[in-house]
């Protein structure tokens, strides 16, 4: 517990208060940067992506009470940011149906050089799969969770992880294996 | 390792590069405390002493972390300026609508130019009224395939800005069009502006294709000849045909030509030439039936000469150089990989002044190094690997010295650092050739500076940076950045926490994996590989080695590293650590 003074120099008074900014500023330097680029990975946009991660963070110091414990904190955080990453891009789905139709260009040319055209194929594919089967994806091979950390994020039964995860791969792998 | 495994592998090693393209733009911590505040306002009414003892425990929390070293530096003080740090800088295209900013070092493009003093010398000359296209990235991506003999490519269907690493330039797509069909893109093009003054001229760096690519070979990576080459193709029933060329004005001279030999979804080409070495542009183009350009991609490479330093002048043994160089003396020495016997002396030996930082510049086949002058000055001399002269290469600055240069693979581009008598040290980068003002970024009072090298294929510097003599904090600057403060410039690079070990030097690996050399309790040195997902490889352990700064080296090849340490010179292959039982020697390097 951190011992924080008022003006009075009058020792932890608000001792409940201070641990939940201390825990939010230790969680923010170990998972803010990788929530960020999970929710990139959902939401395809940085700056949404930053927003929802800091709606997390706002909720993980609202409930700290009940949370406490730094692992629990850390499995809420990736909750949350799942759960809002589906919210937005359901909003942005409703935004998109009115947005003008892409121009029929050759985008993923763009970074064709070597190893990045390999990059920007597997993106691209990611972003084709359902959004379940995208979640899961990110969350085993860029977060690097088990299968009961990806079900408890998603909210979802490890079968139905291990589903997910197969039809996933097995989509991203046709993208991949011609490029071998 | 099944297929099922190298694929989950590749996946996971694809999605963690693209996270890395990621940047936060790190004012979060500091937008969370600010929402967390005005909910604390909404509620101070029923809890009126909260609201002090927050502020005051988020700022103490910021303290704490702050020691914990490391990225969170990064994280707690925002510098919008920072790779890394700020929107700014962000990867993804620039807003269209305005011109790439004019580079003055840092990168090397393959046409027409391939330095920042020939686009300076085509400035003087004359260039922009002869050759007013160069001010046109479009209409020079259109001249470059002229040059490379595909000129019906010659509709331009996007132009764009964009940001590629740290390099700031535009991309050209070209291809065809026609009325009641869909565009065919068959290359893009990407371009950077070099040069200072009014009318900086655009130049290409490589061109890339969406169905046809060249795998396996970095940028600017070495062949020799005769050399197979490899890639994929995405149309099976295309053509592929793969040629050498000069880079810069000389592009239209072919060094060598040959038609792949088709495989699925890939292709091979065996190619063979006697150019002397420099740099080159490799091209492979696809062909339809009607051998119509379908696909191109024009990509970097250095040709390797006869007299290669990197094979060193006694050949290989062993799968690495059968020679290393190093300080020895006060001497700059040529010795045995095997035995770590000298074999040969570079320069001679000056009274009051030794020999430090070696740096080898493999293209150029130059060895540079800070040669002491006095007291307090010292200068970078270089001498050839072959033998000859030493000369000056960076004089000291008035009042200071100059000193531990690290130049690119591709040759051209310096960075080193400059400390005046009275204190205060800067990390400067230019060219090598002079002639252009290189740009100078001033580092925070009161810390010292280590260059370690450029990361391959980057204008971004590796150095360790420390204050008063404790450990070191890892750094990379962005040399494309303008002058200002080194901390701006520069990001902190996060490394993997050894418990009771820290960071003594540091390299990147052919592949461009970050190395680290720990010194951890009891004197001995780890030698760590940082794999994918932040995983750490264990490549040695070096026992009896000091807790000073530790000099590491690849060879060009990547079969083998050179570890100094304590006056002792480490020869690490195969999963083995051998030392060798040479003179003293210092600052070895391949």
């Amino acid at each position: 517990m951190t011992v924080v003074e008022d003006r009075r120099g009058r020792p932890a008074v608000h001792a409940v208060v201070s641990e939940a900014d201390v825990a939010i500023t230790e969680l923010y330097a170990a998972h803010y940067r990788s929530l960020v680029r999970i929710a990139t990975f959902l939401l395809h946009d940085v700056g949404s992506a930053e927003e929802v991660v800091q709606d997390a963070f706002v909720a993980v110091h609202g409930h700290w009470r009940r949370l406490r414990d730094p692992d629990k904190a850390a499995a809420y955080l990736r909750q949350a940011v799942v759960n809002r990453s589906r919210s937005r891009l359901r909003h942005l789905k409703v935004v998109d149906r009115h947005a003008p139709a892409a121009a029929p260009d050759a985008p993923s040319a763009e970074y064709g050089a070597i190893g990045a055209l390999e990059r920007t194929e597997v993106v691209a594919a990611l972003r084709r799969l359902p959004p379940r089967q995208r979640e899961v994806i990110v969350l085993r091979y860029y977060a690097d969770l088990s299968e009961a950390q990806i079900a408890d994020a998603m909210g979802i039964s490890p079968g139905a992880v291990k589903s997910h995860a197969s039809r996933g791969i097995a989509a991203l792998r046709t993208t991949l294996e011609p490029l071998s | 390792m099944t297929p099922y495994d190298d694929y989950e592998d590749r996946l996971r090693e694809v999605l963690l590069a693209e996270a890395e393209t990621v940047v936060p733009a790190g004012d979060g911590l500091t937008r969370i405390r600010e929402r967390v505040e005005r909910r604390r306002a909404r509620l101070r009414w029923l809890r009126p002493t909260v609201s002090l003892a927050a502020v005051a425990g988020v700022a103490a929390a910021a303290v704490l972390i702050g020691s914990v070293g490391g990225d969170v530096e990064q994280t707690l003080r925002p510098d919008p300026g920072t790779p890394g740090g700020g929107s700014a800088t962000a990867p993804g295209p620039m807003p269209t609508g305005t011109a790439a900013p004019a580079l003055t070092s840092g990168v090397t493009p393959i046409w027409p130019f391939t330095s920042v003093e020939a686009a300076q010398a085509w400035q003087a000359g004359g260039g922009p009224v002869a050759q007013p296209w160069s001010l046109d990235p479009a209409r020079t991506a259109a001249h470059f395939l002229v040059a490379l003999d595909a000129d019906a490519v010659s509709t331009v269907l996007s132009t764009k800005l964009e940001r590629l690493g740290a390099v700031p330039g535009v991309q050209v797509t070209l291809g065809y069009r026609a009325a009641g069909a869909p565009d065919r893109a068959v290359t893009v093009v990407h371009l950077v502006r070099l040069g200072t003054g009014p009318a900086p001229p655009y130049a290409v760096r490589f061109a890339g294709a969406y169905r046809l690519q060249v795998s396996g070979l970095p940028f600017f990576g070495f062949l020799h000849s005769p050399t197979t080459v490899r890639g994929t193709v995405r149309d099976t029933a295309a053509t592929v045909v793969v040629e050498l060329r000069r880079a810069g004005a000389a592009t239209g001279t072919r060094l060598a030509s040959a038609q792949a030999t088709p495989g699925a979804n890939a292709w091979t080409a065996r190619l063979a030439f006697s150019a002397a070495p420099g740099l080159a542009t490799l091209v492979a183009r696809s062909a339809g039936p009607d051998g119509r350009t379908e696909q191109l991609t024009a990509v970097p490479v250095r040709l390797r000469g006869p007299s290669r330093p990197a094979s060193g002048p006694g050949g290989s043994v062993g799968g690495y150089p059968a020679t290393f160089v190093a300080a020895v003396g006060g001497r700059v020495a040529v010795l045995d990989s095997g035995t770590g016997a000298v074999r040969r002396y570079l320069t001679d030996a000056q009274p009051g002044g030794g020999v430090a930082d070696l740096f080898l510049d493999t293209f150029g086949g130059r060895v540079y190094f800070t040669r002491g002058t006095g007291t307090c000055g010292a200068e970078v001399h270089s001498v050839p690997l072959t033998g000859g002269a030493e000369t000056v290469a960076i004089p000291a600055p008035a009042g200071g010295r100059s000193e531990n240069a690290v130049v690119t693979g591709e040759g051209g581009t310096v960075a080193y650092t400059t400390t005046a008598c009275s204190g205060g040290a800067a990390v400067v980068a230019g060219s090598l050739g002079g002639g252009v003002p290189a740009t100078s970024y001033p580092a925070p009072p009161g810390h010292s500076v280590r260059l370690l090298g450029y990361r391959p294929g980057t204008p971004q510097v590796l150095y360790l940076d420390s204050v008063g003599g404790a450990t070191g904090t890892l750094r990379l600057l962005d040399t494309t950045r303008p002058a200002g403060p080194l901390a701006t410039a520069s990001s902190v690079v996060p490394t993997p926490t050894q418990s009771g070990c820290h960071d003594l030097g540091a390299t990147y690996d052919p592949a461009g994996r970050l190395v680290l050399a720990a010194g951890c309790a009891g004197g001995t040195v780890r030698v760590l590989r940082v794999e994918v997902g932040n995983r750490v490889a264990v490549l040695a352990t070096v026992t009896g080695g000091s807790l000073g700064p530790v000099a590491l080296d690849w060879d060009p090849a990547g079969q083998a590293l050179l570890l100094g340490a304590d006056g002792h010179v480490s020869r690490l292959d195969g999963g083995r650590a051998t030392r060798l039982s040479g003179p003293v020697a210092t600052w070895p390097v391949w």
